[in-house]
């Protein structure tokens, strides 16, 4: 499950900065008094909604320290940290 | 050996002989000029001073040995031995090494490099990529065994979405500098990571030298991913921390740096999320605020006037006056569809959702409609408070008051209208008064409607009305 769902994440197109600034520009857009109450549902709906996407970006990957060999393929790597 | 005649070949073996017996591992400074290189990596060159030249080589062996460029008017210290060039029969000094005079050949060498790259334009500012803002694949460049990736992962650990590739490396001595090149090559095609760190930790100048070699530097301006260097210490500037997209002063503050600019993308989506639901939440108790303050104002309408000061007072202040007229047909109406939209977005957003998000996401919109109702029920009550803050009660308590024709409920506004004999009533804080218009009078700052009626005269309405 956690595969596809990585797979899912990795083939977003747009960028998580740009993402990111179309998240702000709507927030910004909220932040108008003058917007009306249905678009700021709207908005609100876009927003959340690109918010879940980014939020899913950064949890793309799991804490993990491989190590790079020669033929380009990895293995984990055991390091004393303390 | 007067009487003898030389064979030219025997003469140059004799003084040849000579010569290597007496100038062998000599020392000579000057300056140097005329350099060139044969095809074969053997260098040519002169040392001269004001008044003499030397004609001297350094053999391809010797000549790979040199960490610096030679370069002409460099003050150099050779060493070498003198022998006879026999085809020519000039004699020459075979360097077999070049200090520089000034500064060590490391240092010399390092300050050609950092020249020869600049000017071409490998340090650059254009040149230098910004970090991604998710640096969440992270590779590394560093010795396997070195205290500086201890140092990096421990910080790089402690965040929970940070994968790490290491591509492990020499980094110091003999290859050194091939491994971190390849290593940086293979890394930026492996397509693992959003940034690589190259990394070692303090050492002497020598011990740092594969980070001012030349193709370390390629290798980094090269790398399809942005490059941070942390080498050394602090002081330590070497010619990859000139090349890197980012230069850190330590490998953990390498590590550092791409801690905090995840963690600053992260901050800044849970913002903007926080900011979503307030600002939407702000705007549903603001439309329930306007429907109960238009709901508040029927009852308002019971006291004469009321309504009538509270626009005058509010119209600077608020939005309220247009509000009231238009939201008691509309709001109710749109408060309805808000609402039901509002039941509609869990649905919408598992529509398209992520399992996990959803589940957090449903709840936290249950408790938002929640949360509103709650909210525009203290919103009406708010409301009504600060339009109780408007009463006419208050403005009257600050010496204002309301004036009607009597038997009237709209208040006088136009002196004009009026007509000598005619009662009025009066409302001040403390009760009423009913007065007789003695006479009206235009002055100038009226509104001038009925100016050419009657003469101007002292006194005013409230003064000179008699009480009741």
């Amino acid at each position: 499950v956690t595969k596809t769902a990585k797979t899912a994440a990795v083939k977003t197109d747009e960028r998580f900065e740009d993402q990111l600034e179309r998240l702000e520009e709507i927030v910004g857009r909220l932040e108008d008094d003058t917007v009306g109450l249905e678009e700021a549902l709207d908005l609100f709906e876009q927003g959340m909604s690109l918010a879940g996407k980014c939020r899913s970006r950064l949890e793309r990957v799991e804490q993990r320290v491989s190590k790079l060999l020669e033929a380009g393929t990895t293995e984990e790597m055991e390091i004393e940290t303390s | 050996m007067r009487d003898r005649v030389w064979t030219v070949a025997a003469l140059i073996s004799e003084v040849n002989a000579l010569l290597e017996s007496g100038f062998s591992g000599i020392s000579v400074e000057g300056e140097v000029t005329g350099v060139s290189q044969s095809a074969r990596g053997h260098l040519y060159f002169s040392l001269k001073d004001g008044e003499a030249q030397l004609d001297c080589v350094a053999w391809a062996s010797a000549a790979r040995k040199l960490r610096f460029d030679l370069e002409d008017g460099l003050a150099v210290e050779a060493k070498g031995s003198l022998t006879v060039y026999r085809a020519r029969g000039r004699f020459q000094l075979v360097v077999t090494k070049i200090e520089p005079q000034g500064m060590g050949a490391l240092q010399l060498a390092f300050e050609q490099m950092k020249r020869r790259l600049e000017a071409e334009g490998l340090f650059a500012v254009d040149r230098k990529r910004p970090l991604p803002a998710v640096p969440q694949r992270i590779g590394i460049v560093t010795s396997a065994s070195g205290a500086a990736l201890r140092d990096m992962l421990k910080v790089l650990r402690r965040h929970p979405n940070i994968e790490v590739v290491v591509a492990p490396a020499t980094v110091q001595g003999k290859g050194a500098a091939e491994e971190v090149a390849s290593a940086l090559v293979r890394l930026g095609a492996s397509n693992l990571v959003d940034v690589v760190i190259v990394g070692r930790g303090g050492g002497s100048l020598e011990d740092l030298w594969a980070f001012n070699e030349e193709q370390v530097a390629r290798a980094i301006a090269t790398c399809p991913v942005p490059v941070v260097s942390g080498i050394g210490h602090e002081v330590d500037f070497t010619i990859s921390d000139f090349t890197a997209d980012i230069r850190a002063a330590t490998p953990t503050h390498a590590a550092e740096i791409l801690v905090a600019q995840l963690e600053e993308s992260e901050g800044r989506v849970e913002d903007a999320r926080a900011r979503l639901g307030w600002e939407l939440r702000r705007h549903l108790q603001d439309a329930r605020a306007r429907l109960a303050a238009a709901r508040g104002s029927a009852g308002l309408a019971r006291v004469p006037h009321r309504v009538e000061v509270a626009k005058l007072r509010l119209a600077a202040a608020d939005r309220l006056p247009i509000l009231l007229e238009e939201l008691s047909r509309t709001a109710g109406h749109r408060l309805l569809r808000a609402e039901a939209a509002l039941r509609r977005l869990p649905g919408l957003i598992a529509a398209g959702g992520h399992r996990r998000l959803m589940d957090s996401r449903t709840e936290q919109l249950a408790t938002l409609i929640r949360g509103h109702v709650d909210q525009a029920r203290t919103a009406v009550v708010s409301r009504e408070r600060a339009l109780q803050h408007l009463s006419p009660r208050r403005v009257l308590e600050r010496g204002y008051s309301i004036t009607t024709l009597d038997g009237r409920t709209d208040p006088l506004k136009d002196a004009g209208r009026l007509r000598g004999g005619e009662a009025l009533v009066t409302t001040l804080a403390e009760g009423t008064v009913r007065s007789l218009v003695v006479k009206r009078r235009d002055d100038a700052g009226s509104t001038g409607r009925r100016s050419s009626t009657g003469p101007s005269k002292q006194g005013s309405l409230f003064d000179d009305g008699g009480s009741q």
